[in-house]
Parts: structure tokens; sequence; C-alpha cells
């Protein structure tokens, strides 16, 4: 899985093998769990399949559900390959959309070919300097970076409710949403499908998903962090300097993070909304477990589990199945997926490699004399 | 490899003397024998230990003590031999079992867990439900006292030293009545006025009835503490006698062999050390008053001087934890030394990167394979390149040059007869020798002035040990300075020109030319004689 093969199609095709067979095992779980409750499971997924993509505003929903998860995803896995485990992307991509969506209202009057790349960027730069700390923190002083940056989804949060309640509180608003005001129309994402919110942040996304491949890949920076990432004390023995590579990956980590949240204030919102991304962060993570940290793999595993989303919705309008069953069915997937992963077993249907027989553990006990006759 | 033992006329043990066996014997283990694949760990082996005794058992890495001892406490099971504890037989199917016989184990690393109590630690080793703290602090309390244990059971384990977690596991023995103690190296991770603290105990257990098993490296403490000695060696029983009876050398020459001491006719070529010394050749390493501490602050090595001149290989001999490791990360560039200086053909590098090191000519065999020396979860390619991978040819200012890799690659595999199928495999999919051969093919290609080889042989099978020496004699004679590191003193003595004895952080001794024998490395390696003396800077 570390390096890839010669061509991105055959790279994709190993990457999606174990998940897809996991799927396959989730949906079979899923199926019984609906028989259970006397339902039809051929019924519920073909309302499931209808939900997600019966209709062009079902499919554009569920492109639209996936738009960020490719971003938040692929800011988890481009840390995970570097050794760092970012668990604060939500907060990254919080922050990240506080700063675009202010980009976005306050320079009112740009060019819109200035303003959108001007937006962008505060997304991934507010994103950055979220991920800059927890990064810093791990390398100076030692502090888990998984403790770290949960923490800081917190802070950004109640950060960003203090920042929408107060400083910019738009007038006459009341309930549970509360907004900034309206970013103006130049710093709004183009619609690649009018009138859905299907915007140029999806082909974003998948550039941002085949850079990143290919600079792991082929790049010598991306050389380093693969190293630092699967043998950090290798990278260091070998004149590596694991502190820098952690620091970067994190930085571009939660750019990549930011970078989804400008993508939902500009493609979605159209400002700063409070409550902002319940999960985003999280299901991103969940993507990027599903292919394994691949980047080439996210983008199907993103439209898959908006697909899911999507059709979750359609499936309780048209069934009285619960919506909620797609969140034990996306559970289940992740268990299956993940007992491959942290066990470091392979589960039977994976390619059965060479067993090695492991060196009994008494080796370093083979006394001198008898190593050399 | 063949495990056929080079000196199997030392099989049986020597009787024991009159002394020893007029007392009575609180364990015996008799015939022991215990394989691990084709490794016999432990072939017929007998130990009788005497009530009231503490009892040395010393010998070599892989001599056998420690498998034996996890016999004796019932870790393992002996495929053959029988144990009797107070002359009854018994069958010590798991540690429980064995502490019920009185046998309890302290490790040398401490078990315990940190964020428990002293009393609590001590009641999870117990099958009976636990009702209530008090009664057990009491009587850990009446221990301590008894026995000169100062321990306060409501500490918590994490804020105890190294030395005070170790007399908790001792406390832990005796709370459940053991008769016979087991220390492993106890003394490894003490300081020197700990470990008398430590012998001080130990007498007083002895002098209570209390027998205790003592395992360890250093000379020293066999005379100061134990009353009997026994000697293991290749898995066999090779000597046993009273301390009294006996002396360093007579230990020592058990321990190393005289069989092996024999073997040690080896192309000294006579050009090297007179050339050596005569024309002086270019200093390439040059350590200062070195100092460097370990991760807990503790100085390992202290102040040390060492040279290593182009064309020649220095050895450093030290039992493992001398301070060893902490000289090669140090030079390195992997642990900043407390004090002193590291120059590398004149140039100061005390604070330079491993990579700034590397680009001056040093490179480094890891001790720590699998971890360190290569990266098993990439190609034997991507292995290979690393530490060249950001530089030309391989790589331009920003992408890496794949074909260049390859080929690279591809030669240094023939070049090192590494087998594997090509250079995409994994190296983790390699065996041992293989792998070391990545880690050798990329260190010593090109440009290599300085090599700091450290265990480069471990573990590593009979051809690809012969290819690595081969190697690094090639390398010493085309002018390359190589420091070695290793705990085989048959491959320091093939190898070096000079030797350089670590014993508790300092040099203990340094030897050059014909006065590197195994005996004398072996005497001066447990910190026993004074050595030859300083020799050269």
């Amino acid at each position: 899985m570390l390096e890839a093969r010669s061509w991105p199609l055959r790279n994709i095709g190993t990457a999606l093998r174990g998940p897809l067979i996991a799927i396959l095992l989730g949906f079979l779980a899923a199926a019984v769990l609906i028989l259970l409750i006397g339902k039809d499971p051929l019924e519920a997924a073909g309302a499931l399949w209808r939900g997600a993509f019966g209709t062009p505003n079902n499919m554009a929903g569920t492109l639209a559900l996936a738009t960020p998860l490719i971003f938040s995803a692929l800011a988890f896995a481009v840390a995970f390959r570097g050794s760092m485990f970012n668990a604060g992307v939500e907060g990254q991509l919080i922050i990240g959309a506080f700063l675009s969506a202010y980009v976005g209202f306050t320079f009112d009057g740009l060019p819109a070919i200035v303003h959108l790349p001007l937006m962008l960027a505060a997304g991934a730069l507010g994103g950055a300097l979220w991920a800059l700390l927890p990064a810093i923190w791990r390398v100076g002083l030692g502090a888990n970076e998984i403790v770290t940056s949960l923490m800081m989804n917190f802070i950004a949060i109640a950060l960003t409710d203090y920042l929408v309640l107060y400083p910019f509180r738009l007038p006459g608003q009341s309930g549970s949403a509360i907004r900034t005001e309206s970013i103006s129309p130049s710093a709004d994402l183009p619609s690649l499908w009018p009138p859905y919110n299907v915007t140029v942040a999806l082909p974003l996304g998948i550039l941002c998903v085949v850079i990143a491949w290919y600079v792991l890949r082929r790049s010598v920076v991306g050389y380093e962090v693969r190293m630092v990432g699967s043998a950090p004390r290798f990278a260091k023995t070998a004149g590596i300097p694991p502190g820098r590579h952690m620091v970067g990956v994190m930085m571009v980590s939660g750019a990549l993070a930011g970078l989804g949240g400008a993508a939902q204030v500009g493609g979605v919102f159209n400002a700063f909304v409070s409550p902002f991304a319940t999960g985003l962060g999280f299901n991103g993570v969940l993507v990027a477990l599903l292919v394994g940290n691949a980047p080439l793999g996210i983008p199907f595993a993103a439209v898959f589990i908006g697909a899911l989303q999507s059709g979750a919705i359609g499936m309780e309008l048209t069934t009285s199945i619960s919506r909620y069953l797609v969140a034990a069915l996306t559970a289940t997937i992740i268990i299956f997926v993940s007992a491959r992963q942290f066990s470091g077993r392979r589960l039977p249907w994976q390619t059965v490699a060479r067993v090695r027989s492991r060196q009994p553990q008494v080796e370093a006990e083979v006394p001198a004399d008898r190593r050399d006759t | 490899m063949s495990a056929e033992p080079t000196s199997a006329s030392a099989a049986a043990a020597r009787p024991l003397t009159a002394d020893v066996s007029s007392g009575q014997f609180a364990l015996r283990l008799e015939g022991m024998s215990k394989s691990f694949g084709a490794i016999r760990a432990n072939e017929d082996v007998t130990l009788r230990v005497r009530c009231g005794a503490i009892h040395g058992i010393v010998g070599e890495n892989g001599a056998g003590k420690t498998t034996l001892m996890r016999i004796a406490y019932g870790f393992y099971q002996a495929d053959a031999g029988r144990i009797f504890v107070d002359d009854s037989p018994v069958d010590l199917t798991s540690p429980r079992v064995a502490l019920g016989s009185g046998i309890a184990m302290v490790h040398q690393h401490s078990l315990l867990v940190d964020s428990l109590t002293v009393t609590e630690n001590i009641l999870l080793a117990t099958d009976q439900p636990i009702l209530s703290f008090g009664p057990a602090q009491a009587r850990i309390r009446e221990i301590g006292q008894q026995f000169g244990l100062a321990v306060e059971p409501t500490r918590r384990v994490a804020q105890l030293s190294v030395a005070a977690k170790q007399r908790v596991e001792i406390v832990k023995a005796l709370y459940f009545d053991a008769r016979i103690v087991i220390l492993d190296e106890p003394t490894a991770v003490l300081t020197p006025q700990e470990a008398r603290g430590l012998f001080a105990h130990l007498r007083t257990f002895a002098e209570q009835g209390k027998t205790i098993l003592i395992i360890t490296h250093k000379l020293p403490e066999v005379m100061a503490v134990t009353t009997d000695v026994s000697v293991m060696r290749g898995g066999h029983m090779v000597y046993e006698a009273p301390t009294t009876d006996t002396t360093e050398e007579v230990i020592a020459r058990a321990m190393v062999g005289r069989s092996v001491a024999l073997r040690m006719e080896r192309d000294r070529t006579a050009g090297h050390e007179a050339a050596d010394l005569k024309t002086a050749p270019e200093t390439v390493l040059e350590v200062r008053g070195l100092t460097v501490a370990d991760d807990r602050d503790v100085v390992r090595l202290r102040s040390v001087d060492l040279d290593v001149r182009a064309g020649e290989i220095v050895g450093i001999a030290a039992v493992e934890g001398n301070g060893q490791s902490e000289l090669v990360e140090a030079v390195t560039g992997l642990r900043r030394p407390v004090q002193g200086t590291i120059r590398v053909l004149g140039r100061d590098v005390t604070t330079s990167d491993p990579r700034r090191r590397r680009e001056g000519g040093m490179r480094h065999i890891p001790e720590d394979r699998l971890r360190a020396g290569v990266n098993p979860t990439a190609s034997v390619r991507e292995n290979l390149v690393c530490g060249r991978h950001y530089r030309p040819p391989l790589a331009g200012r920003w992408l890496m040059r794949t074909q260049q890799m390859q080929r690279y690659a591809a030669g240094l595999m023939e070049r090192f007869a590494i087998v594997a199928p090509d250079a995409s495999t994994r190296v983790g999919a390699l065996s041992g020798g293989n792998m070391q051969k990545v880690v050798i093919a990329r260190e010593l290609e090109e440009g290599a002035r300085l090599i700091i080889a450290a265990q480069p042989t471990q573990g590593v099978d009979i051809g690809a040990t012969e290819a690595i020496r081969n190697e690094l004699s090639r390398m010493r004679d085309e002018g390359a300075a190589i420091l070695l590191v290793s705990s085989e003193l048959s491959e320091i003595v093939d190898l070096s020109d000079r030797v350089v004895v670590l014993f508790g952080g300092s040099v203990a001794g340094r030897l050059s030319g014909m006065e590197i024998q195994e005996e004398q490395l072996g005497l001066l390696m447990m910190g026993g004689g004074s050595g030859s003396g300083p020799i050269d800077a």
C-alpha cells in the first residue's frame, strides 16, 4: 500500500478491493437487521438507491454531501500518512469556514476572479493555523496530537459561536440556527449544475486528491513524509527530520480541512452559520478509514457516504425504516474495515501473502559460539 | 544455522564441592533441557541452590541463563528435567504455581502498573477477594520493617524511583511468602549506591532464611554479594563454585571458554596497526570528553575520549547497557550529548543533525535493524535510496527520478547479493540477513569516510555475516574509519585493530594488536581487572 504500482487505475483497484467487501458485509448485516424488524430489505435498498440517485435532485444532493467529505477525508489521510492522527479536522474546517465567510462578506466589490481564490485561501489559512498548534505541541512538548487536536475542536466551535452571536451578529435573528451576513456574490462558488449545490468545489476537491497522491508518491517531500509516517526512527536515523514533516503534514491537513469549510460557505450556506459542521470532520475520518487513507480512493468513498446520507433521507420518506439504520450500516462497514487496519491481521478475503515464519523469540539468546559453527 | 555446540565436552556440570552439597537445597533443577525450534537454549543443565544462599548465575548473552530462570519460575516448561523445591518434586506449570511453591521472580524492568498504588499493585497478583486494603497495607509495612525495605504502601508507583519500584517487586515476592527470589540483572537499572543498598537487603534476606538467585553480567557484583556462583555457556552449566573459592579470572575464563579463546588465529594483518601508529593517518572521528544521558536524564556515558583513524576498525566492547548505545546515538546525531565534542575530519559536528553528518561522509548501521535500519513496510528500492533520495542523480529539485532510483537499487542489489524477487519487494518480507544487506548496501555505497556499525551481524545467518564482515574489512582497507560496536566478542576480536572497552559508561580499557584477546576483553567488560592502561588517546 505504501508504494503505488505503475499506474493509477490499478492503484485504485487495490485500494478499493478490501473496502468493497467490507461494504458488502455491512449491507448483509443491515439486511438482517431489517428482516429482524419485519421489513423488506430489498424495498429498503430500493428506497435508499432512489434517495441517493433516483432523481437529479437526489443525485445532486449526494454530490453536494460528498464534496466537503472529500476535503475532510483527504485532510485526515494526509496527516495520517505523515504519522499524525489529526482528530481536529472538524475544528480546522470550522475555523476555515469562518475565516472564508469573513473574507466573503467583508471584501465586497472585488472581482470574482480575485475574491473567490482569496476566500478559499482564507479558509485554507484558518485551517492550517488551527492545525499548527497541536503540531507544535506534539513536536515541541511531546503532547499527544490526538488529544490536543480533538480539544481544539471544542474551542473552534465555542469561538465561532461567540463570534456569530456577538461581534458578527446579524440583527433580527432568533432560533437555533444563527448566521452571519451573507457573502457577496463575487465569493459565491459557481455551480456546475444549476440550480443545485454541486459547485466547482467538487472538481477542486478531486484535484487536491490527485495532487496529494502525486506529491506523496513522486516528490522528495512525499517520500520523506511516507518514511516518517511509516517508520519514524528509520527516517530520523537516515537524516530525515521527523519534526519538520510532522508540522508540515498537519498544516497541509488543516489547510485541506479549511478548504472544505470554505467550500461549504461558498457553495452551500453563503454565510457562516452556527452550528456549522455537524460531523463533517468525523465523517471525513470515516471516509478516509474506509479506503485505508489512500488518497485516490477518497472521492469514491466520499460519494458512497454522501449517497448513504442522501439516500437515508429518501428512504425514511418513502418507507417506514428510520434513517438511523444507515448510521448503523455505516458503523458496521467501518468496523469491518478497521478490524483489518487496526488488528494488522489479514481477513480471509485479502490476498494471502507469503506466510513468513517468524523467527523464534530466543534468536537473541543464541550463543555466539553456536552461531559461528 | 547449526545448534551443535562447539564445546560439547563442557556438557556435564561439574560436581558440586563438598562444601556446597553439605547444606540443604532450597531449589534443585536436575537435567533441564529446553529447545526453541532448532536452538537448544538449555541442555542437561543442573543447578542446585543451597538454603540461605545468594547464588549468582553468570554467562554471556545467549548462554541460556534467562531460559533457565524462566523455567525456574514457571514461565517456560522444560522439555526434560525435574525440579525440586526443598527436596520435593514440583511441576511448575505457570508463574502462579511457582509462586505457590515459594518461587518469585523480580524482573529487570518493573512490571508494575504506574497508575496504581503499591498496595494495589501487590494485590494484583492475588486470587483472593479484596475486601479492604487495610490489612494488606499493614502487612506490607511489616515486611518492610522486617527486611529493612522502605516502601510506603499508599504511594502511587508512578511517583517512585526505579530503585523503589524494584523494592516494591521484592516486597511483592515476600508478601506472597516467596522463599526463593530470583532477580534478573537487578543492578542494570540502578546507580552504584542503589546497587549497594540492594546488596545489603539481599544479605538480610539470606540471613533470615530466604534463598536468592541473581542473574548478572558483572563479575565485581558476583564477588561482592554472592555465596555461590554458577557459570553458563552455550546452554550448558560449565562451572560452579562457592564464591570464596574462586576468582574473577576463573569465572571470566569459564564464561568465555577456552575453546573460543583459542580460535583467534586471525589475519591480523601485520601491516595495519604498525603502519597506523607510525605514519599516523588522518584522524576521522575524534571524540573528546563525551558525556551522554539517556531519556530519563541518567548519565550513561561519562567523559569518553575516542579516536578512529582512516583505515582502521576500532571495536567497542561492552556488555549491553554500558553506554555503547548512547555513544553511537551521540556520534550519529540522534542524541544530543550533555558534554564533550565530536569532530569528524576536523569539523565539529557535535550539534549537527544526522543529515549534515551523512553529507560529511558518516554512515550508520543501526543496532535496531527493524525500526531504525530499515523501513519494513517500504520497498527495497525505497530503503536503498534513503539518505540519497533528495539529491541528484536520484532526485531533481522537487521530484524523485523513478528510473534512476530503479537502476540504482538494482545495481546495489546485484553488488551486495540481496536476494529479493525485485526492487519493489517489501523489505519486511526479506530474511534478516537480506534485510541487513539492504542496510549495508545503503550505508557503504560510495562516499563513506566514517562508518558507525552497531551490532552489524546480530541475528544474521552465517553467509550474510561473512559477507558483512568482509565488506567492513574491505571498507577499512580502502581507507574508511570504522567504529564497530558488537556484543559478540569474536567479532570484535576478528575485525578490530584497536578495542575500547566500556564499563558503566566509562572506558575500562584500551587494547590494540595482539593484546586483543577474548579473555582479557571479557574480564574488562565485566568491570574486572585494570586493563593495560591507555594506549592512545
